[in-house]
């Protein structure tokens, strides 16, 4: 089943008489389960189309749809997690776990909250502020601050590039996890080819300003201990990154 | 100043003895100037006459009565001012178009002194709890205002997008991001307007009034009392600190996260 569809989006930004084509014409579709990924050079849109799917910004033409929905503003069904974690640094983390939750005043919020602690492996960490964790464990809140909504999609802009490479490793590990255990779909834009790679059911690569998609991959799953495969599929990507 | 622009860092040992020296440097001034008959002391008493007669306001004179009278009318015309200032300010740094709305208002009021507002206050209010009160509320009430809207109109945009992407509607990101955000700006705000509010109390009293610690002091001066005079302003000077002192521990309390998330909000 498709969750999300992208039909012929474009975006340009006007500053003083000049405009700039940032998106050109992207299309695409996520389904239901799987984790899609847009790659691409560093600059070339992946934040303003994450804006646009976000309902963050808003598009100069095309559509987009969850379901059969139309997206016009932040949608309730897609959870947003953004480059930097955003926590709310006067709220504690189980606080700020329980932050949509409360919003939508739903019952039972100390267990859900604690059940998602628990899936990012934050015990014992729950009375702290923002502040005292590491990076990596910042974005650990901010994964479970987003899946205590339950939302039909999460969307992540580049959330670990600014983690080091081991730490970043142990957060695929837990995306897998949560994949695993949830069945949770995903639309999830990096620039890191064996980000992709590793985390992808199907990867999508941008082109330069003005972007398009310009290759579609199917990633599958038993890919995943054949090294030689992996190698190949990344060194096919790099080349057309690197001739774009 | 560091090469690099950033502020020098202290011990908390080096701070406090910096701290101690500014301010046995003045009484060492204080003391040669007066023990020393440089000047006389009918314009200057010494510190040990200034600190008997402080004990003496306290103990055989009532000064306590009067102490507690300011500090009524300080905070009368404060709480009145945060009331009606903060929920203005909220808004305006929100909402631009109250902003506008309120613009002229404010950046007029801000520019007429206090002073002005008195002969006004008594004319409205006679001599009276009601015209102190009105004074101090006049006095504050635009910077409450301006310093709120900018604590409101501040809050990143990125912890509002983090709100939208939840669904939050406008009441929900000003009560759940907005205004959890700000506080610990407004809190600052409040501790400078205070230390303004406690001055305007002051001088309310010295022009017009017949109780509280600028009444004391002009009564003072009426009858050449200048240990009176010297007494009182420590009087005052200290209990503006005290109360300066209990706005900083409060934030510490009340904003465990701010001092630390201060250099980096996001």
């Amino acid at each position: 089943m498709k969750l999300i569809k992208v039909e012929h989006i474009s975006k340009n930004f006007v500053n003083n008489s000049m405009t700039l084509e940032v998106l050109g014409d992207i299309n695409f579709e996520v389904e239901k389960g799987e984790t899609s990924i847009i790659l691409g050079p560093s600059g070339c849109g992946k934040t303003t189309l994450f804006n646009i799917i976000a309902g963050l910004t808003s598009t100069t033409k095309g559509k987009m749809f969850f379901e059969n929905e139309e997206i016009l503003s932040p949608y309730k069904k897609i959870g947003v997690i953004f480059q930097e974690t955003r926590l709310f640094p006067w709220l504690k983390i189980k606080e700020n776990i329980a932050f949509g939750l409360k919003l939508k005043k739903i019952t039972d919020q100390d267990k859900i909250t604690a059940k998602y602690i628990d899936i990012v492996g934050l015990k014992g960490f729950e009375n702290l502020y923002p502040h005292e964790l590491s990076g990596g464990m910042k974005q650990r809140v901010a994964i479970a601050r987003t899946l205590a909504v339950e939302p039909e999609i999460i969307l992540m802009d580049e959330p670990f590039s600014a983690l080091d490479p081991k730490t970043r490793k142990k957060m695929h590990e837990l995306i897998w996890e949560i994949r695993e255990k949830l069945g949770t779909t995903i639309l999830f834009i990096t620039h890191n080819i064996k980000e992709a790679v590793f985390l992808a059911n199907k990867i999508y690569i941008l082109s330069a300003l003005p972007a398009e998609i310009i290759k579609e991959f199917e990633i599958q799953k038993y890919w995943r201990n054949d090294k030689n495969k992996i190698a190949e599929i990344e060194n096919q990507i790099t080349k057309i990154i690197t001739e774009a | 100043m560091k090469k690099n622009g950033q502020n020098l860092e202290l011990t908390k040992r080096k701070y406090l003895i910096f701290v101690l020296s500014g301010t046995l440097l003045i009484i060492l001034v204080w003391a040669i100037l007066s023990y020393l008959r440089i000047v006389s002391p009918i314009f200057l008493s010494t510190p040990t006459e200034t600190l008997k007669n402080i004990y003496n306001l306290f103990i055989n004179d009532d000064i306590l009565k009067d102490v507690f009278v300011s500090i009524v009318r300080v905070v009368s015309g404060f709480v009145l001012a945060l009331m009606v200032g903060l929920p203005l300010g909220i808004f305006c740094g929100v909402f631009k178009k109250i902003e506008a709305f309120l613009e002229t208002n404010i950046s007029f009021l801000r520019y007429i002194p206090v002073a002005a507002f008195i002969p006004l206050a008594i004319l409205w209010f006679g001599v009276s709890e009601a015209e102190k009160t009105f004074l101090i509320f006049i006095g504050v009430l635009p910077y409450v205002i301006l310093y709120t809207s900018v604590a409101a109109a501040n809050v990143e945009k990125e912890y509002i997008e983090v709100g939208k992407t939840f669904g939050a509607n406008d009441w929900q990101l000003l009560k759940k991001i907005i205004l959890p955000r700000a506080l610990p700006n407004i809190w600052d705000m409040a501790r400078i307007e205070m230390g303004g509010a406690w001055a305007l109390v002051i001088l309310a009293e010295i022009i017009a009034s017949n109780s509280g610690l600028g009444y004391r002091l002009i009564l003072a001066q009426r009858f050449l009392h200048t240990t009176d005079i010297f007494a009182l302003i420590i009087i005052i000077g200290s209990i503006g600190f005290i109360i300066d002192q209990l706005f900083k521990l409060g934030y510490f309390y009340m904003f465990p996260w701010a001092e630390k998330s201060k250099v980096k909000t996001i």
